[in-house]
């Protein structure tokens, strides 16, 4: 693992510690992409279906469709930068800006739904678990598949 | 003996940045740049700016949510975070590269106007977060009771948010040198 030399703090070594392993553990892991996401949309129905609930709260969805277009778009500017082996360029910068405004869009919508009593506690509850399900499995997606190169990078 | 001091004096902040990091380096910096490429200090500076930003706008949303009326919340505050957010957008269309005049290549604004920019652009980025402040503690505190308040602390927090992500974005990102 000579990539792991150099690396300033703990902090980062721990966090990529983790993310090597996940990695390693989910290689071509399709089936368990699957279940995840499964496992996520369930939860945002039955934030809906349930009993005095109502289906405001399936307008999360724009928001986890709209999440992985800049990282696509962000992945073809550095790819396509000839700048060799910086990889920080403004553009990928403004898709990384663009990508957790629209995250935290998805949390903010049933927080403010339920603040303005449009939808109930519990099923901003339900909304909340299912975003943070689906983020998981949209990020273990672009770390493991969205990449040409042998090496993990978003 | 006095060459590091010298050179630490003559070159600017931005180089000295660039050459702190390489100095922490330890020259071998194809080594650790992959991984330092993923977690670094631009890609983390712009999702913070981003989650701060999005708090900013969700909190005025919030507000108008629950306070609907033209006199509990007057429409036309929302002036006053759409200058803030053009104010974002400005400020972070100018590279320090092309302020300080030597930008590759020939853009359509020389170093002056580079700067006209930025200075136009912190201006209004100021400008609405004094808004805010002022917006709160000119009309609604003196005027409302309290427990109409909420709009005022939201209109104020949501420029204070804006501004925030405004300056991490700015100074938050580090340009290369081209080294």
């Amino acid at each position: 693992m000579g990539f792991f030399q150099g690396i300033k703090g703990k902090g980062v070594f721990i966090l990529v510690n983790l993310y090597t392993v996940l990695f390693l553990f989910l290689k071509g892991n399709v089936v368990l992409l699957a279940f995840l996401a499964s496992i996520g949309l369930t939860l945002l129905i039955l934030g809906c279906a349930l009993a005095q609930y109502n289906w405001w709260p399936t307008f999360v969805i724009i928001f986890y469709v709209l999440c992985p277009i800049p990282l696509a778009i962000g992945r073809r500017c550095t790819s396509d930068s000839g700048y060799g082996m910086r990889d920080s360029s403004p553009c990928a910068d403004l898709m990384w800006f663009i990508t957790s405004v629209i995250v935290i869009s998805s949390f903010g919508l049933p927080a403010v739904m339920c603040r303005a009593a449009v939808i109930h506690a519990g099923s901003m509850g339900f909304i909340m678990a299912a975003n943070v399900v689906i983020f998981t499995t949209i990020t273990i997606y672009f770390m493991t598949f969205g990449s040409d190169d042998s090496l993990p990078s978003f | 003996m006095f060459e590091p001091v010298f050179f630490y004096l003559s070159t600017s902040s931005a180089t000295r940045r660039t050459d702190y990091r390489t100095m922490f380096d330890c020259g071998n910096c194809c080594q650790n740049f992959e991984l330092g490429e993923r977690f670094n200090r631009n890609t983390i500076a712009s999702i913070v700016a981003g989650v701060i930003f999005a708090i900013g706008w969700w909190i005025i949303i919030d507000s108008t949510c629950q306070y609907s009326t033209q006199a509990d919340f007057n429409k036309v505050y929302y002036i006053i975070g759409a200058v803030g957010t053009i104010a974002l957008i400005l400020v972070n269309s100018v590279s320090n590269a092309q302020v300080r005049g030597d930008a590759y290549g020939d853009s359509c604004v020389g170093q002056v106007g580079a700067r006209i920019i930025l200075f136009i652009a912190f201006l209004l980025a100021f400008g609405s977060l004094i808004g805010g402040a002022w917006v709160l503690f000119g009309y609604y505190i003196p005027y409302k009771s309290s427990d109409k308040i909420y709009p005022g602390i939201a209109i104020f927090c949501q420029n204070l948010a804006i501004f925030i992500s405004t300056v991490i974005l700015k100074f938050g990102r580090k340009e290369d040198l081209g080294y």
